[in-house]
């Protein structure tokens, strides 16, 4: 693939694990999920739109079009997966982006089953299979030595036509190779049908949000690293005779999210935080017929000051 | 120490001496409490503290206003001294109770000195000298110079420096001597620290978390999200990353009192205190300042001298 694509792998770099361009040969083992969702490289966290440029009397126009490489990109887990066709819809429903859709068009995914319970993550509760996905072009199971590969598209099939790197395997061969996973097996916190219905009931308990959103810091920790917040601004960056227009990540902790001129409607953080777990609890739902959480536990793991989403869906369906 | 605290508190609460509580309550993940804002005698139900409250829940003074009862390690207690010189809190709104604190474990130490993921450790113990981890079923130690983080080995008031009541315990620095962490990056030349920073502020991705959960950050307003002018761009680039950590930096100096809080958050990793050092050593030298241990000194960024050498400013 390398002759003809970018192949991006697991790597961790500065004590956390990113995907970065892979030259090797031998796959690495034993990886943690990414500290950023694999979302940031298909949302990008900044993408320039378009540029406007004083040429002499006239101004003109540029845009950055969406890069056209083919991608590989491996070690993708069950959750960012999943999250990935969340988001779909987001970007193709009422108005195609085509940004986020050449991405997805661009790039193979090759899923890999986990052998490790992440921090803080309750996957299980939402519906997600770390050791297996609908998700991918191709995903893969750990063994000894190789790998048990499950074909789940066109594109996964070509890919595995073109070199001798697969054999035939059976089903019984991909049923055994779901190993164990460490540190799993406690039963599940919370059922995810009565959060969704508790957390549309409960949005007008004022006091219910404060008490649970008290010790957040509004910082933009949780949606940064969460693999279903696509809030995005934009923003420009001028100088006299150019501008650029940039596409930025943006946060609904944050206290000016949404501030306009005259009124905030979310003044206070526990309209902020309660815009957060609706969103993807209730309103995500009622739009797109999906919640927009996979349980991977980055904002559990990486909260500043553990205010645990996990406990929140659980006093919130109480 | 729990059942002491909770029944302090609760008179606290009875007395109507307080209108919060801040304290600390079991973490849900391993080896981290998380804060307890109690407003009432009965949130005090969760309060639980052990050897890893690391926490400044000074941070919270920010926004809890009015008579607060607070829990604060020696260092912590520096981030009040701050407060009270800002005029942020008044001591009389405060009742202060002081933590005995062991030293903090930096997981991210733990996890570079024995190769491991934060999901391997299963069990942190300390023992004497040592501190005891258990990684996938095998037992390790470490030095505490191994484990903790920077700020517990420069440790100098492990005792709060005013308080209105102490928890009983041990109030000792971790280490003996004080070990105050050098900096390789100090003797590289202005391109090596330039590309050293280069690479680190490339992935900040503007969460802002080391300026939320600092105690020292209170504008209500926050330069960054001025846009008339607009300082800094709100663009996650390298060069406006730098202009902001540099501005937060140049802006709580003198009141930033190193506890590091901001590194030990940073969801990216980037070793912010390295800056916070930096200035706090050249405060120290340049104005033979260091902030939060004496409420009567001036902040050198707030007070006018005749004598200053500089004559720009006369």
């Amino acid at each position: 693939m390398r002759d003809r694509a970018e192949v991006l792998g697991p790597a961790k770099e500065n004590g956390l694990w990113t995907f970065r361009r892979f030259d090797g040969l031998d796959l690495l083992r034993g990886f943690q999920n990414s500290r950023l969702p694999v979302k940031a490289l298909f949302l990008e966290p900044l993408r320039p739109l378009f540029e406007w440029k004083q040429q002499g009397d006239s101004p003109e126009l540029y845009s950055f079009p969406p890069a056209g490489d083919e991608r590989l990109i491996f070690g993708i887990r069950s959750c960012d997966a999943r999250a990935l066709r969340i988001l779909g819809p987001v970007f193709a429903r009422d108005h195609q982006d085509a940004l986020y859709l050449k991405n997805l068009s661009r790039t193979l995914l090759l899923g890999e089953a986990c052998r490790v319970q992440c921090e803080g993550s309750f996957c299980g509760e939402m519906g997600i299979d770390p050791q297996d996905s609908g998700d991918c072009d191709i995903f893969f199971r750990e063994i000894a030595e190789e790998y048990v590969a499950k074909v789940l598209t066109e594109r996964g099939e070509a890919l595995i036509g073109e070199g001798d790197f697969f054999g035939e395997a059976t089903e019984e061969q991909w049923r055994s190779a779901r190993g164990e996973i460490r540190g799993s097996g406690k039963k599940p916190l919370f059922e995810l049908e009565t959060v969704r219905v508790r957390a549309a009931e409960r949005f007008s308990e004022g006091e219910l949000w404060q008490r649970v959103s008290a010790k957040c810091i509004n910082c933009g920790v949780c949606t940064y690293l969460c693999p279903t917040c696509y809030c995005f601004d934009l923003c420009d960056l001028q100088t006299p005779n150019r501008a650029v227009r940039f596409r930025r990540w943006d946060s609904c902790a944050f206290s000016d999210f949404t501030g306009m001129a005259v009124h905030n409607p979310r003044e206070e953080k526990w309209r902020r935080y309660r815009q957060r777990v609706s969103h993807k609890f209730n309103f995500f739902f009622q739009n797109f017929q999906a919640i927009a959480c996979v349980g991977c536990g980055r904002c559990v793991a990486h909260c500043p000051v553990n205010l645990d989403l996990r406990e929140v869906l659980l006093e919130v369906a109480g | 120490m729990n059942d002491e605290l909770i029944i302090l508190a609760s008179q606290l609460f009875d007395e109507g001496r307080i209108e919060h509580f801040l304290a600390y309550r079991k973490g849900t993940v391993k080896f981290k409490t998380t804060p307890l804002i109690a407003r009432t005698k009965k949130d005090l139900q969760g309060l639980w503290m052990d050897d890893f409250c690391a926490s400044n829940l000074t941070l919270y003074l920010k926004e809890i206003k009015g008579r607060v009862g607070i829990v604060v390690k020696g260092c912590d207690s520096r981030s009040l001294v701050s407060l009270l010189k800002e005029g942020q809190v008044k001591r009389e709104d405060l009742y202060v109770v002081g933590l005995p604190c062991p030293g903090q474990i930096d997981l991210r130490k733990v996890q570079s000195a024995l190769a491991c993921e934060r999901e391997d450790l299963e069990e942190i113990n300390r023992r004497g000298p040592q501190i005891l981890i258990r990684v996938n079923g095998q037992e390790k130690a470490l030095q505490k110079s191994q484990a903790f983080l920077d700020k517990c080995l420069a440790c100098q008031y492990p005792k709060p420096l005013f308080f209105d009541h102490l928890l009983p315990g041990e109030y000792v620095s971790p280490l003996e001597e004080a070990k105050f962490p050098g900096d390789e990056l100090r003797k590289k030349s202005v391109l090596g620290k330039w590309t050293f920073w280069a690479e680190q502020f490339e992935r900040c991705i503007r969460c802002y978390a080391c300026r939320n959960i600092c105690p020292a950050c209170f504008c209500p307003r926050c330069v960054v999200e001025e846009n008339l002018p607009q300082w800094v761009s709100p663009l996650p680039t390298r060069g406006d990353n730098f202009v902001f950590h540099m501005m937060r930096m140049m802006h709580v100096a003198g009141t930033c009192v190193s506890c590091g809080e901001c590194q030990r958050v940073c969801p990216m990793e980037i070793p912010l205190m390295k800056l916070n050092e930096k200035m706090t050593d050249d405060l120290r030298e340049l104005f033979g300042f260091m902030a939060g241990v004496d409420l009567n000194v001036p902040l050198p960024f707030r007070t006018f001298s005749q004598e200053d050498p500089n004559d720009f400013i006369k």
